[in-house]
């Protein structure tokens, strides 16, 4: 396994978001971490870079475990964390925000060029624009910018919180391929999601969480053949038909 | 008027004025980096100018003072953000602010206590002598001052621009999930950005030092003119310090020259806080209606 | 834990008693002792008077004010100026407590009007230009002192050092009651609040920047009472006596106190007018004292944030945490205070009203007969309106939002949304992340302005109003974000929602002169709430020692405390357990049923949401996608596509 999130309880303050949750990320795969929001996907997510601390539980990272460790150590073991609106530097330029990715790579400013082809190669958009400020770009090329900087750090693992978040479907296709080409590229993806339809046909293995319970865990197919789940954690729709609405 | 007359009071205005701007840096330097006001500011300028001090009368040579003092500062700067910065990291804003006052205290009463309470004599690097440009006298302490401003002001601008701590450090203050997601720890962030406010502090009291007697109690006192100055850059930018340290001067210059009232250059500080106090909460309301 | 702490609660009243006794124990040393002793005493008592404005200022409303000297030297030279001209010690108090609110205005007006530490800067400036411009200039230099003559009234000669030391103590005694009982009433307790979340206050009908700068004037007036006994006590007075070092060093004063403490600072500052009697032969002592003042501070501020009159709670504090060690050390007990919270919260959240010995309709009886207006002249208005036109729906249209548009740098957030929430009716808003639903509450509550569109509320266009007027009006929410105030007690917590009714007079409200009944009614009202949401037991309980669900209850109390027309709840459900979100829906129905209260309900969890709204309204990309019965919109295709996305495969078809 590259991840395993083992019984992890979190939360802020006295509440807790996440209650008893473990996941499984073999390596190479794409995983992705579905349910409707305020389920608990950020917080995993956080728990798992490091910006949170699980109360109980326990977080292994290519078999070494690293609960509690935090973001600034995390990316350096290769957990790359782009969180939920993509937190680009906005008054920075594009290459500085890419020099960013490389902070945590000893000696990293020399081989900027090497590695700023790699990325360009994936996405063009961003080699054609170096000066401009990271807070004038599109979403769809913030969320690239987002990403790209995250593979700078050279991650074994990416995390992507909210992929599609206010971006129009073109573009999502368009990030979707790209991901694709990360993970053959030998790279393992945990995408969290909101939009079940958009990443269950890309993904291998998903997980649900409602309420911050694992409430599935498989493969992707499984829970396509078994829309039932999904139904029921988005729209409500096994309960509220059992539920007599009273107005 | 005389036009002259004129020119030669904001030149002396901007050369003082340039002083409180790297004063009012240092206050900018530690606020935008770890959101902390330290009031202290002005008490390491003038401890660290007593320092200064001592090595130089030692019969020390005065490169050799500055590197020296240099040291301390950074020693200082780090000592302040481990043992009592860092520790407030997670209380309110007002904790650090009030310990920083402390700070100051505790540093003003050491300086007597350790360099004695009569006023000090502060040699300057260059001798006091004048030179006359295109009809306008400058002393050479003047002018060593302003050129060290500009030098500093410069490298500051580079250091942020271009090096990777400078890149890492505007990254935190713009994101610091995001910046500690890429490997920036807040660790490095902090003592960098107090290392840095601590030698401005020094280079501003080594500037300072030969234009006033040293003493314990009057420096900290300019240190309510940077704090003017970094206000009305609007306390998040570096220029906005400088500037705002350069208006000031050179507004105290215009009053001491053509405002015949008593004192009234002591009113000013006041005075600009409070308009720079308006304007700012014009300002804000103008983007909360622009924002929202 | 919360048993302890109870009991540490309980003790309270009788730690306050015996500390006022130490007190006049302590108070009354100086009559026995020299003239020197009384001197002495005197200036501690001076100090702490001008530290204890101070510890109000930072403690209530969160402010710290670094140019306090100068509203003691203020006092100091307007009284021996006026003294010159032959006025009476007694017609020139007015006269300063007229100087020090003027100057405090001139300061705080526009330093208060921006969050962060403005008023700290400004105050220093302040002091920097009072000492070097106005006192200089009113005769202060080293060689001509100006003379502050001490009183001579009622007889009594006040030249002699105990009957001046009684006369100080005596001032300070009535200020100290009078800020005391300040702090027990609507006015103390918005500061409070002011201090803890800005936000809160202004969402249950707060004036924020109003509340700030009375506390700014009330502790300015306090400090240049202080200065004119300085004066008095030192009767020579120039500019260095009233320096911005005096400032930092009264600061240091209350710190060591502690800030919000009413006593500390006095206890404080008789250490500190007296421990330089130690130094005595030392040369430059003043310097000694800078830096055993500033020490102290630093030290106080790192490992004793609540002074010396927090050294008792830290003390027990220290004590239980060590039993808790020991206890945790034995093998079997396991009892967590995480874990013994969570039961807490399972017992409190399913616990139905009734179950708590009151049957519904009984709760709802209390709560009309403790409606926060008065029977003879009001009789509870928004009660009465909302019984009338309430049940069910047809009430009419109550919040009507009509082409809202708001964008945030270019980011369109908000297009053209226009929906009605009707009388009486749950209404949910719904809608993937970032549609635009928190901004539209903020619309609603006034932390954003729309820039097209209007928001009517019971016909009254909201926009440009300020969000307190909002409040006033009948709006409360709750936050997605827990948004309680943490030190306070639950009870304090909801009393803050007092600010909704009150327009009460500062002098009437301090002198105890406001008729009791507002306080009393909002104390029965939120307890009523407290007990309809299943939390009775819970009211003198510290805010912040209690679990996440229980907050969201607690706020939600709070809200209703206001008594509001419309409730509009920011997802409420988000961190609770699916029971406790079930328990929820039970509590937002029992809202619309029995209190007749109309809501506007963000939320994430649909089970929630379809079970229990009358309309839902879905956005999408920041507009309108549907609007209408729950069963109708969730069978909406477009809302599904919203919900899972639009790709190829149909995943769900």
């Amino acid at each position: 396994m590259m991840l395993s999130v083992e019984g992890v309880t979190a939360g802020y303050g006295r509440g807790s978001i996440l209650r008893d949750v473990s996941i499984d990320v073999p390596e190479g795969s794409i995983a992705t971490l579905l349910g409707p929001n305020g389920a608990g996907k950020t917080s995993l997510l956080r728990v798992i870079a490091g910006g949170l601390k699980p109360r109980t539980g326990r977080i292994v990272f290519e078999d070494k475990e690293i609960t509690g460790t935090p973001p600034e150590r995390t990316v350096r073991l290769g957990i790359a964390h782009v969180p939920e609106g993509r937190g680009v530097f906005p008054g920075m330029t594009v290459r500085e925000n890419l020099l960013m990715g490389l902070h945590a790579r000893r000696g990293g400013r020399r081989s900027f060029d090497d590695a700023i082809g790699s990325v360009a190669e994936l996405f063009p958009v961003l080699a054609e624009r170096p000066n401009q400020l990271a807070g004038t770009l599109s979403g769809g090329e913030q969320q690239m910018l987002a990403i790209a900087r995250g593979l700078l750090t050279k991650p074994k693992l990416l995390m992507i919180d909210e992929l599609s978040l206010g971006l129009a479907p073109i573009v999502v296709q368009r990030l979707l391929a790209a991901l694709k080409e990360i993970q053959q590229s030998g790279v393992t993806i945990l995408l969290v999601e909101q939009f079940a339809r958009l990443v269950l046909g890309m993904a291998d293995v998903a997980f649900v969480l409602e309420h911050g319970s694992l409430v599935f865990a498989g493969t992707s197919q499984q829970l396509i053949d078994n829309p039932s789940v999904l139904h029921g954690a988005y729209l409500a729709g096994r309960k509220a038909l059992q539920e007599v609405s009273t107005p | 008027m005389d036009l002259k007359l004129l020119f030669q009071t904001i030149l002396s205005g901007l050369i003082s004025g340039s002083i409180y701007g790297v004063l009012g840096l240092g206050f900018v330097v530690t606020y935008k980096a770890t959101r902390v006001l330290n009031l202290a500011h002005g008490g390491m300028a003038m401890f660290l100018a007593f320092v200064a001090l001592s090595f130089l009368h030692r019969h020390m040579n005065y490169g050799l003072a500055m590197i020296l003092t240099a040291l301390v500062a950074i020693a200082m700067g780090i000592a302040t953000d481990w043992l009592i910065m860092r520790p407030l990291r997670h209380r309110p804003p007002l904790d650090a602010a009030v310990a920083s006052l402390g700070l100051l205290l505790t540093l003003q009463g050491l300086a007597v206590i350790i360099f004695g309470a009569q006023e000090k004599v502060f040699p300057a690097a260059v001798p006091l002598r004048f030179i006359s440009v295109a009809g306008f006298n400058f002393s050479y302490p003047q002018l060593l001052g302003f050129g060290c401003v500009l030098v500093a002001a410069v490298l500051i601008g580079v250091l942020f621009k271009w090096t990777r701590a400078g890149t890492a450090i505007r990254a935190y203050v713009e994101n610091p999930d995001s910046a500690r997601g890429l490997g920036v720890s807040p660790l490095y962030v902090s003592t960098i950005a107090w290392s840095m406010a601590a030698l401005l502090a020094a280079l501003a009291g080594v500037m300072l030092a030969p234009l006033t007697l040293l003493d314990s109690l009057r420096m900290p006192l300019y240190s309510v003119k940077a704090l003017v100055a970094a206000l009305l850059g609007g306390l998040n930018s570096l220029s906005g310090a400088l500037l705002g340290g350069l208006l000031l001067g050179v507004t105290e210059a215009y009053f001491q020259g053509y405002v015949h009232v008593r004192d009234s250059v002591n009113y000013l500080p006041f005075g600009l806080v409070v308009v720079a106090l308006l304007f700012q909460g014009f300002q804000g309301s103008r983007k909360m209606a622009r924002a929202a | 834990m919360n048993a302890k702490l109870a009991a540490l609660m309980a003790n309270r009243r009788a730690r306050q008693i015996a500390a006022v006794a130490v007190f006049a124990a302590v108070a009354s040393i100086p009559l026995f002792g020299s003239h020197f002793t009384a001197f002495i005493f005197t200036l501690g008592v001076v100090y702490g008077l001008a530290a204890m404005s101070l510890s109000m200022l930072t403690g209530w409303v969160g402010q710290a004010s670094l140019g306090h000297a100068a509203f003691a030297g203020a006092g100091a030279f307007a009284t021996a100026k006026l003294q010159t001209h032959g006025w009476p010690f007694l017609a020139i108090m007015p006269v300063v407590v007229g100087a020090a609110l003027l100057f405090s205005l001139v300061v705080g007006i526009p330093a208060l009007r921006i969050r962060g530490l403005q008023l700290a800067v400004a105050t220093l400036a302040f002091g920097y230009t009072a000492e070097r411009g106005v006192f200089e200039q009113m005769g202060g230099g080293y060689s001509n002192d100006t003379v502050l003559h001490r009183p001579h009234a009622f007889g009594v000669d006040f030249l002699n050092d105990k009957n001046y030391y009684l006369l100080c103590l005596a001032i300070a005694v009535v200020l100290t009651a009078l800020a005391a009982n300040l702090r027990h009433r609507t006015m103390g307790r918005g500061m409070m609040a002011v201090r803890e979340s800005e936000t809160v206050f202004s969402h249950v009908g707060g004036n924020v920047a109003s509340y700030k700068l009375a506390g700014f004037c009330i502790s300015a007036v306090y400090a240049a009472i202080a200065g004119v006994l300085l004066g008095g006590l030192i009767a020579n007075i120039n500019k260095d006596l009233f320096n911005v070092q005096f400032g930092f060093y009264i600061l240091a004063v209350a710190i060591v106190g502690g800030m919000g403490s009413l006593i500390g600072p006095y206890i404080a500052g008789i250490a500190f007018a007296w421990y330089p009697q130690l130094f005595a032969g030392v040369t430059a002592l003043q310097y000694w004292t800078y830096m055993i003042g500033g020490l102290g501070m630093v030290l106080f501020v790192l490992l004793l944030p609540g002074g010396l009159v927090a050294i008792p709670k830290r003390v027990a504090e220290l004590v239980h945490l060590l039993k808790l060690r020991m206890a945790k050390a034995a093998p079997d007990d396991e009892a967590d205070d995480g874990e013994e919270v969570e039961i807490d919260l399972r017992g409190t959240i399913l616990a139905t009203p009734s179950a708590n010995g009151a049957s519904p309709a009984t709760t709802i009886r209390s709560r009309a007969e403790t409606s926060l207006i008065d029977a003879d002249t009001g009789t509870s208005r928004r009660m009465r309106e909302r019984q009338q036109l309430g049940s069910g729906n047809g009430g009419g249209p109550l919040l009507e939002v009509e082409g809202v548009s708001i964008a945030f740098g270019g980011t369109v957030a908000l297009t053209d949304v226009s929906f009605t929430v009707q009388r009486g009716e749950v209404h949910g808003l719904v809608g993937p992340n970032g549609a635009g639903k928190s901004t539209l509450f903020n619309c609603v509550t006034g932390i954003y302005r729309p820039q097209e569109g209007n928001i009517f509320f019971k016909g009254t266009n909201l926009i440009g109003l300020p969000s307190y007027r909002r409040a006033r009006l009948g709006i409360a929410r709750t936050f997605q974000n827990i948004n309680v105030l943490p030190n306070l007690t639950v009870l304090e917590n909801l009393m803050v929602a007092e600010q909704a009714h009150w327009s009460g007079n500062l002098l009437r409200d301090a002198l105890g002169l406001d008729a009791h009944h507002l306080q009393e009614k909002v104390e029965r009202a939120a307890e009523a709430n407290l007990d309809f949401l299943g939390l009775g037991h819970l009211t003198n309980t510290i805010a912040g020692d209690l679990s996440h669900g229980t907050l969201k209850l607690v706020e939600l109390a709070r809200a209703l405390t206001s008594e509001p027309e419309i409730l509009l709840l920011d997802e409420p459900a988000a961190g609770l357990s699916m029971q406790e979100s079930e328990r929820l829906g039970e509590v937002l129905r029992q809202l619309r049923d029995e209190l007749h209260l109309t809501v506007l309900i963000v939320e994430h969890d649909m089970a929630l949401v379809m079970g229990n709204c009358n309309r839902v309204t879905v956005l999408d990309y920041g507009r309108v996608i549907a609007s209408g019965e729950p069963d109708d919109v969730r069978n909406n295709p477009d809302v599904i596509a919203a919900y899972l996305g639009t790709t190829h495969e149909e995943v769900l078809a």
